[in-house]
């Protein structure tokens, strides 16, 4: 039963042996068992390789033995049986992966991972899409789930959504955590409020000292009141 | 980045994510990243009939893009001052 409804989900992809949706690719591998567009040049590079490593996509279409090669990027598994050819999906496209104990037929455990990339508008995914979008990679050697799950969580870290990425500068203030733990009064609350407004409010220190470093007269030539930081801020406006 | 810093202060407290399909996903949040990726330990599957795999995963590691949203612990919430500091970040 299970077997009949793998094989619906694969042929209805373009190609009958590849399933061309969410993300997971046919990529062909060299000598070596890298993938052969390994982009070195924009700086992809094998981080890990796991040997005898099952992968399972969907339900039920057990695709045998083969090798696992992770990179910077995505992971990469090569059938063994037709070592140059294999699947890959990027970090970007895996929504979730997890250790899961069991898998289908030998019960062994397993790396789960949940597809999320996108899916052609002509495939037929209506009722098997969720099938498909589970592939689970199960390692001969048990031991080496918890060294490749941590593999992949670094690897998934390194790889943000387009667009995604934070400012650095706008990581370091804001939020006092302690304060958030244990709740604060509403004395200390108003004084964290007023620390947001200095920090919202106040330029860049090393910005004025490196203005001052260029012209040590900068403020004291601009300072018009008695206000230090309002002299700042007139200095650097003056500045730019 | 207001909500990274926050979630930090919840690790160890147990969490529900909701995926963008559908599934939610119990646990205790073990760490959270720049990118709002989670990783929960002691999971639970709340829609289990519609992924059984997700019966036997005690660990994983979600993709902050692919969530929707995150049920918190409402006792280790101060409501007020997450209130303002959102309303001071979207100012800022």
């Amino acid at each position: 039963m299970t077997e009949q409804r793998g094989q619906v989900i694969w042929s209805a992809a373009q190609t009958p042996s590849v399933p061309q949706s969410f993300g997971l690719e046919a990529v062909s591998f060299t000598a070596r068992g890298d993938p052969d567009d390994l982009d070195r040049e924009d700086g992809e590079e094998v981080v890990q390789r796991f040997e005898a490593v099952a992968i399972v996509l969907g339900e039920s279409e057990y695709r045998g033995n083969g090798a696992l090669c992770v990179t910077n990027r995505r992971i990469c598994w090569q059938d063994q049986s037709h070592t140059d050819t294999g699947y890959a999906v990027a970090f970007t496209d895996i929504g979730l992966h997890a250790i899961a104990t069991d898998s289908p037929g030998d019960g062994k455990a397993c790396i789960y991972l949940q597809l999320a990339g996108e899916t052609p508008a002509d495939a037929d995914v209506e009722e098997d899409a969720l099938l498909s979008k589970e592939v689970r990679l199960v390692p001969g050697n048990p031991d080496l789930l918890q060294d490749l799950f941590k593999v992949l969580c670094n690897c998934a870290a390194l790889n943000p959504d387009p667009g995604q990425e934070e400012d650095e500068e706008d990581g370091e203030f804001f939020y006092d955590q302690d304060e958030v733990l244990t709740g604060a009064d509403a004395d200390s609350r108003a004084a964290l409020l007023n620390h947001f407004d200095s920090l919202l409010q106040t330029p860049h220190s090393a910005d004025v000292s490196e203005l001052l470093a260029e012209d040590p007269e900068l403020v004291s030539r601009r300072r018009s009141g008695a206000d230090a930081s309002m002299s700042t801020d007139l200095a650097l406006a003056g500045a730019f | 980045m207001l909500f990274y810093s926050y979630f930090k202060t919840l690790v160890g407290k147990e969490v529900t994510v909701e995926l963008k399909n559908d599934l939610a996903i119990t646990g205790t949040l073990h760490s959270v990243d720049q990118y709002l990726n989670v990783k929960l330990h002691s999971v639970k599957v709340t829609n289990e009939t519609k992924y059984p795999h997700m019966l036997s995963v005690r660990n994983c590691f979600i993709r902050g893009s692919v969530v929707r949203y995150v049920q918190l612990p409402a006792n280790s919430i101060d409501v007020e001052i997450l209130h303002d500091a959102t309303r001071r970040e979207a100012r800022g």
